[in-house]
Order: structure tokens, then C-alpha cells, then sequence
């Protein structure tokens, strides 16, 4: 899974601290995050979605095995 | 961390000040608990004049100092938190945050792993002379798993 966090994060000129922040997370879980090391719960991309105004598919974008069409 | 005995995830400064005075209780208890463990090592040495081994009653002073300190030290911090609400924030975020709790949750599963291991040798060896040793380590590691199967009935029924 990619995400397009770290690309809305700095089109919005905000640092990962002041995202974790807004979101009530650390920002080692918003680098983690970034990188596609760690995928975010249900509720988190639901955050991250309201934060950037954008369609949790427009920010996590599913590949290969993790869709089922 | 660990959080095994006081972890919970609150979404807001005010719960989670009601949640860390809950734990100042909580440690407070862990430091009295120490208290006793000593105590009463030491009652059995010079009061009930037990016939208690110099090496098990280092090891109840031991582990009795070493609950006092835990339990003050996580005590004091959590009274700091309570005053500062920066801090308080902070140990919030990291408490709650969802990264945090699936590390820990997999450091658990690990640490189990490397545990069941180590009882499954201190059986195989330790048994062999002392076999109330292999006894009571095969006694915690049923009560581990009953209370495993007991635990995941009663939450899968709650999620």
C-alpha cells in the first residue's frame, strides 16, 4: 500500500509534527506512515482523510493483492 | 510500554487525568504490595522464626524493594503528568496512539514466545533434579493457557 500523505502534508506546507498533532498521534507513526511501513487503522485513515478534505482512496492507494478487482 | 496491568486508550486530556489518578491508586498499591513482600520476609526471619534460606530472603527483599521503587517512581511521574498539562498531552498520545499499541502488542507476543521457551527448558533441565520445579512451572503454563482461552471467549464476545 502506498499514501500520498507525505505529498498533501508538504503541499500544505505542515510538518510531520504538526500533523501527528492534528491527528493525536506520534510522529514517529506519521514517518511510519509516510514510508508504508506501517498501515494506518480504519479510524486513523479516516483522520487523515477529513484533515487533507480528500477520499481515504484518494490517499491510501491499494495495490495488487489488497483489492479484489 | 507494556501497559499489561494499566493501559487504555481515552481520546481526550480530562479522561485520560481521571484515567492516571486511577493509576496513581493503582501504583500506590504496586509500592504497598512491595511493602508487604518485605515485610513479611523479614517477619519470617526474626518474628515467626521461619527456616527461610539467606538466598530466599534476599530474594523477597528483593523483589519487595523492587516494587517499592517501581511503584514510587510510576507514582511520582504520574503526579507530575497530573500537573502538567503539556506533559500530560504527550504521555496521552503516546499511551493512545495506535502505532504504540500494536509495538506492544507484538513485543508481548515475542517476549511470550521467548518466556514459553525458556520454562520449556528450565522443565527439560530443571526437572531432572528438581522436579517441584517442573511441577509448578507446567502449573503456571496451564494457568497461562486457561486463562487465555477464558480471556479470548469473553472478549470475542465483546468485539
Amino acid at each position: 500500500m502506498k499514501t500520498r500523505i507525505q505529498e498533501l502534508r508538504k503541499r500544505r506546507r505542515i510538518s510531520q509534527s504538526e500533523l501527528a498533532d492534528a491527528l493525536d498521534v506520534t510522529r514517529q507513526t506519521i514517518i511510519s506512515l509516510e514510508s508504508g511501513k506501517y498501515k494506518a487503522s480504519l479510524v486513523l485513515a479516516h483522520k487523515i482523510a477529513q484533515y487533507f478534505d480528500a477520499a481515504i482512496e484518494d490517499i491510501f492507494i491499494f495495490e495488487g493483492d489488497e483489492n479484489i478487482c | 510500554m507494556l501497559g499489561i496491568f494499566c493501559a487504555r486508550k481515552v481520546s481526550s486530556n480530562e479522561d485520560y487525568r481521571k484515567y492516571a489518578r486511577r493509576c496513581c491508586f493503582a501504583y500506590a498499591g504496586l509500592a504497598l504490595a512491595g511493602m508487604i513482600t518485605a515485610a513479611i520476609a523479614l517477619a519470617a526471619e526474626y518474628l515467626w522464626e521461619a527456616a527461610v534460606s539467606d538466598m530466599m530472603l534476599g530474594v523477597y527483599t528483593g523483589v519487595g524493594t523492587g516494587l517499592i521503587v517501581g511503584g514510587l517512581i510510576l507514582l511520582f511521574k504520574n503526579l507530575y503528568l497530573l500537573k502538567n498539562e503539556k506533559k500530560l498531552r504527550q504521555a496521552r498520545i503516546a499511551g493512545s496512539d495506535e502505532r504504540n499499541i500494536q509495538i506492544s502488542a507484538l513485543a508481548t507476543k515475542a517476549a511470550l514466545a521467548v518466556l514459553l521457551v525458556g520454562i520449556y527448558f528450565a522443565i527439560l533441565v530443571g526437572g531432572l533434579w528438581y522436579p517441584i520445579l517442573a511441577k509448578a512451572l507446567m502449573f503456571l503454563v496451564v494457568l497461562f493457557m486457561f486463562s487465555y482461552v477464558v480471556a479470548y471467549k469473553v472478549i470475542s464476545m465483546k468485539i
